[in-house]
């Protein structure tokens, strides 16, 4: 027993001696300096595989030891109590405990995240947000979609903190819709959205039973594959592949409809002085082999610049 | 029986009853291993055909855990693996001193009415949903190990560039085993009979020589399954762990280095996979490993405790 008892005793040390082989520097916890946390997404979500493509480019992948949270509003509140974080997240998100970065493409103007700059495209990671159904909709589900495009549907985007779609607008559907129920599911950067959608439509409109879940662009894009989700919700382009699978099960075509855009901001924590990154930065902060790992590496960081004057 | 007798009826109707019992008791002890059995089918069934593609070498040691990857996917659990290793060990050397101080504590020193107390209050502790759990990581004991790490670095304590990581997940993890083990613990020391304690006190033992000498070693088999159940709780945990380790693939370097689980893998990522692809039987893969590290701590403490049966026969 008492061996027993001494090896308790030596693990515990052990456990305190390991824990004290920091590097031993003294930082204020309060700014941003040193490691950049890189706040990432499940790999599942739409928002991941649009950054990925963008910013990492088709063949690149995000480095291992990013932190993956499984949603937008997930990501947005750790950036905003970690002042080492870098993450990013639909502008929807935005609050004002975190900090958005303007973003530059090849050497360019940095251009920050506006509802102006996504649908003029001039942002580097302007998007549209995406609903896929499997073949011509109809009932239910085709009112439902004709009502996101009109104006009452258009201006919940905006109010989310989205930019309505091109080409949406126009009278309400006239006739009330078949009695029905639709399940949607899909990304996580549209689900703050598609929930007020079904609140205000449900509420005008209450033969249509609308139930409304997040999970992640892949998440959505995989029930309709499967057939359990009716209306999927994607941040992303669907896959030639996962257009392929749906053709095999249901032998019909998936319809596409983007329903506004949105500018995927990333963010900082206010305490960060940085207040834009080029899209080549971002890469080798979040790319598998980037350079970046500590925060005085990046170009324009303002610390690095004061000391060089 | 007595009170079927009492009714003085011809054939109790309790005794026609009793086959009836017996056999639907018979069926609950066997379906135990039936459902074992089946749950281990399933899983193995589901994880078959990777057997004919997947490089296990390349599983079990890269730490390139990129599953849906369309350019270059790679399959290696070695920085899940190590995750899972870091809280299991990080909670239970963090909740085995606490609980067997507890249960030691509770069943030996403290007034009746104070165990009353402390009982209720440690069964609501382990009534509280792990997802509170993981609540509680994220935001309260997040900022506070960001804060004391900054303030501390100083003195050599690593600073913890996120709040959400190995130490996070630890201390979550061995607050939702320690009830566990303090109330099996604190039921081997009861069972210890107290003609045991009365001969160590003849024989002029202090209280600390009692519990140390006496009770640890007559009860070693009860605060054993104490402190395995604790373990069990912490590798098989999934929904506070996903919150609290940070949930980064990573080998860590510090107690302060997010991690990411094997439960949280699954958790995370099995809605996504479409059934019967790569993801998906990787993934069922994962819980086989799983499954394995469990009968391994089982086995283990089944090996233990028999040796230390026959140590005391001996």
């Amino acid at each position: 027993m008492s061996l027993t008892s001494r090896f308790t005793v030596l693990v515990l040390l052990a456990v305190t001696i390991v824990g004290c082989g920091g590097d031993g520097t003294s930082v204020n916890s309060d700014a941003t300096s040193g490691e950049i946390v890189c706040v990432s997404r499940q790999n599942n979500s739409g928002t991941y595989v649009f950054f990925k493509e963008v910013v990492l480019g088709k063949e690149g992948e995000f480095r291992q030891g990013t932190v993956d949270l499984s949603g937008s509003k997930d990501v947005v509140e750790q950036v905003s109590i970690t002042p080492n974080a870098i993450g990013y997240s639909g502008m929807g998100y935005a609050t004002e405990h975190v900090k958005m970065l303007s973003l530059s493409k090849d050497g360019g103007a940095a251009v920050p995240p506006t509802s102006e700059n996504a649908s003029n495209g001039s942002y580097p990671l302007a998007r549209g947000l995406n609903i896929y159904v499997v073949g011509e909709p109809e009932g239910p589900l085709k009112h439902y979609l004709d009502w996101i495009m009109c104006d009452e549907g258009q201006a919940i985007v905006s109010e989310i903190g989205y930019v309505p779609a091109p080409g949406g607008g126009g009278p309400a559907p006239t006739e009330a819709p078949p009695a029905g129920s639709i399940k949607i599911a899909g990304s996580d950067t549209m689900v703050n959205l598609a929930q007020k959608w079904a609140e205000v439509y449900m509420g005008k409109y209450p033969d249509v039973k609308l139930e409304v879940s997040g999970g992640g662009s892949g998440v959505g894009l995989a029930g309709l594959q499967k057939g359990t989700t009716q209306l999927a919700n994607a941040s992303r382009d669907i896959k030639d592949k996962e257009v392929a699978n749906i053709k095999e099960a249901f032998d019909k075509e998936v319809k596409g409809y983007v329903v506004a855009l949105d500018a995927l901001a990333v963010y900082v924590n206010p305490a960060n002085p940085l207040n834009e990154i080029s899209l080549a930065e971002l890469a080798s902060i979040y790319g598998d082999g980037g350079s970046a790992v500590e925060w005085e590496q990046i170009s324009n960081w303002p610390e690095a610049a004061a000391a060089d004057h | 029986m007595s009170t079927s007798r009492r009714s003085q009826t011809g054939v109790p109707f309790i005794d026609r009853l009793e086959p009836i019992i017996e056999w639907a008791i018979r069926i609950c002890g066997w379906s135990a291993i039936l459902f074992v059995i089946a749950i281990f089918v399933f899983v193995f069934k589901e994880a078959l055909p990777v057997f004919s593609w997947l490089d296990f070498g390349e599983f079990f040691t890269s730490e390139k855990w990129r599953p849906n990857s369309e350019t270059n996917p790679s399959y290696g659990i070695f920085a899940l693996l190590i995750g899972t290793l870091c809280v299991t060990i990080g909670s239970t050397v963090l909740a085995v001193p606490l609980g067997l101080g507890a249960a030691v504590y509770l069943s030996e020193f403290c007034s009746s009415r104070t165990r009353e107390v402390l009982k209720v209050i440690i069964e609501l502790l382990a009534a509280i949903p792990s997802i509170v759990w993981g609540f509680i990581g994220v935001v309260v004991l997040g900022p506070i190990i960001v804060d004391t790490s900054a303030a501390w670095s100083s003195f050599g304590f690593p600073r913890a560039f996120i709040g959400v990581n190995i130490l996070n997940g630890s201390i979550i993890l061995a607050l939702m085993a320690v009830p566990v083990i303090v109330s099996v613990g604190e039921d081997a020391l009861k069972a210890v009979p107290d003609s045991f304690r009365e001969a160590a006190v003849s024989l002029g033992a202090s209280r600390w020589e009692i519990v140390y000498k006496v009770l640890f070693p007559a009860a070693r088999n009860g605060l054993l399954a104490a402190v395995l159940l604790g373990i069990g709780r912490a590798i098989g945990e999934t929904m506070a762990v996903l919150l609290c380790t940070g949930h980064s693939v990573r080998i860590p370097k510090t107690v302060v280095d997010p991690v990411r689980t094997m439960t949280a893998t699954i958790a995370a990522e099995l809605g996504e996979t479409v059934a019967g692809g790569r993801h998906w039987q990787v993934l069922f893969l994962i819980g086989i490993v799983l499954f394995i590290l469990t009968f391994i701590v089982n086995f283990v403490a089944d090996i233990v405790v028999k040796g230390v049966r026959g140590q005391g026969n001996g």
